[in-house]
């Protein structure tokens, strides 16, 4: 497939749940329809994706929206695409007042949007439209409780974006650049660029309802009618938690206060969830305790580990490991080498179990150990034979 | 004695002290029709760092002109002066909806006082509404 026309059908994609909300709006007998095969092209999208598709989409030029199509945005475009026709599964016979057929596609839409910009404005845009859908998706009744819930998820919301947006103009000040990489290039020393992440991260962790900052979400999530407690639970938080793992991806000291951070949200959401005896609450701490598990380790939920963290491979055999498995890492990216090498790990323990190679030039038998795979002597290398 | 004061970094400074006084008021306030303004005065501050980042290339505004280029200005930055616009208009509707949902509150509380809805908060958590 050439490179316009994938980029032409990744733009279609974005746009495509724009378009059903809009023309459901307009054909109201068909919304379902619309909203339905906009969930089952996401499913499509991140189905390639997961088998290894990934693209760079730069729309109108090097200031302009960055988009990246990938392997980490792959489970949350899965996630959304599944919840969404999961909800639109449970409410297709008995439809909801008001426009929910409408929301339902504009929340994707924005969700897909977050999970592959690249860029802190184009993702500022996403947010907000997952805040303002997600909003109105909570006022479904109208009732004073819905109301409050709403009008505190709208507050807290759009306080926290418009400190990023701080942070945002703050960050083109220093660089001249909306782009992930521009932060991640900021010099370390800068006192500049620990505002700039702090603002940023602030608006991320709050989105994606992580730990103390994540604690509107619980009430916000049981108030909110079923169908759209699901919703935000399933997708609204994991507008913000993608951006999260990209910026770390970028940034790797940021992993370690991730891994923290995960972790006691994990138990906060795990303890509260203990002690709650309703059970939309209860759901919704697990929610919270679910988030930080998302972010302790992304390579557990991220189909491929991530090339850029890993320090070289020692040997071929994780290569060949990761190849056998399916992932993307294999193909040419370096491997995990954290771990003992499964295959030439007992060789190499013992020297003298080591297979031994002789190379076919004649050397002394004590150097015929084939050079070019130094530690593992799992395959014979190309022009030795057994001592 | 004084340090030579970029005047820059004295309309940034007073740019951010817009976004704490209005987060400050978030936070504070009571009455949500005041939470509101002072949201509202948090989203002027960012747009105003916006224009001031804009602003340091020049002072014209980047639209094309048929005429010639008058007085010896350089042109502002038209990518923060983009960006700003989009959040203008976030920072609007967003505005218009809180607004909306402050006038069906008031029929609930008219005084729109941030513990009378708390109270209602307590109450859903005990089950009843």
């Amino acid at each position: 497939m050439s490179k316009a026309l994938l980029a032409n059908l990744l733009i279609t994609w974005l746009l495509l749940p724009y378009a059903a909300a809009f023309l459901g709006a307009l054909l109201p007998r068909l919304a379902r329809w619309f909203a339905l095969l906009s969930g089952l092209v996401t499913l499509v999208v991140g189905a390639w994706c997961l088998m290894g598709g990934s693209a760079a989409l730069d729309l109108i030029g090097p200031l302009g929206v960055l988009l990246r199509v990938d392997g980490l945005a792959a489970p949350f475009l899965l996630l959304n695409a599944l919840v969404l026709l999961a909800v639109l599964a449970e409410r297709w016979r008995r439809l909801p007042e008001g426009p929910f057929l409408v929301l339902l596609p504009l929340l994707l839409g924005g969700l897909n949007a977050t999970a592959v910009a690249v860029d802190l404005v184009s993702l500022y845009v996403a947010l907000e439209v997952v805040g303002i859908t997600a909003f109105l998706l909570i006022l479904r009744n109208r009732d004073a409780g819905q109301l409050w819930i709403a009008l505190r998820y709208l507050l807290v919301g759009n306080s926290v974006m418009t400190l990023y947006l701080v942070g945002v103009a703050l960050l083109y000040l220093q660089s001249g650049s909306f782009r992930f990489s521009a932060l991640a290039a900021l010099p370390p020393a800068d006192p500049a660029r620990a505002v700039i992440l702090a603002l940023v991260l602030v608006g991320l962790f709050t989105k994606g309802g992580l730990f103390l900052s994540g604690l509107w979400l619980p009430q916000t999530h049981a108030e909110a009618p079923a169908d759209v407690s699901a919703l935000l639970s399933g997708m609204a938080v994991a507008g913000g938690l993608c951006p999260l793992l990209r910026l770390a991806e970028q940034l790797p000291f940021l992993q370690p206060l991730l891994a923290w951070l995960g972790l006691a949200s994990a138990v906060l959401g795990l303890v509260y969830a203990l002690m709650e005896s309703d059970l939309k609450r209860l759901l919704a701490w697990s929610t919270l305790s679910q988030v930080g598990l998302v972010v302790i380790h992304p390579p557990v939920v991220v189909w491929s580990p991530w090339p850029t963290v890993w320090p070289r491979p020692p040997c071929s055999c994780w290569r060949a490991i990761c190849r056998a498995a399916g992932s993307r890492a294999g193909a040419g990216g370096p491997c995990p080498s954290a771990w003992p090498c499964p295959c030439c790990w007992p060789r190499s323990r013992s020297p003298g179990r080591r297979r031994c190679w002789a190379s076919a030039a004649r050397r002394p038998c004590s150097q015929r150990r084939c050079r070019r795979h130094p530690s593992c002597r799992a395959s014979r290398p190309a022009g030795c034979r057994p001592c | 004695m004084l340090p030579s004061l970029d005047p820059f970094r004295l309309l940034e400074a007073l740019v951010m002290l817009t976004v704490f006084v209005g987060f400050l008021g978030l936070v504070a306030r009571r009455n949500l029709f005041l939470r509101t303004l002072a949201l509202d005065v948090m989203g002027t501050g960012s747009v105003a760092l916006f224009v001031l980042v804009a602003a340091r290339s020049g002072l014209r505004t980047p639209v094309l002109e048929r005429d010639g280029v008058a007085g010896g200005l350089g042109w502002a930055d038209p990518i923060p002066q983009g960006v700003m616009l989009t959040a203008i208009v976030i920072g609007l509707s967003i505005q218009a909806l809180v607004l909306v949902v402050l006038t069906r509150l008031s029929r609930h509380d008219p005084l729109l006082d941030k513990a009378s809805f708390e109270d209602l908060d307590a109450l859903l958590r005990r089950g009843g509404a």
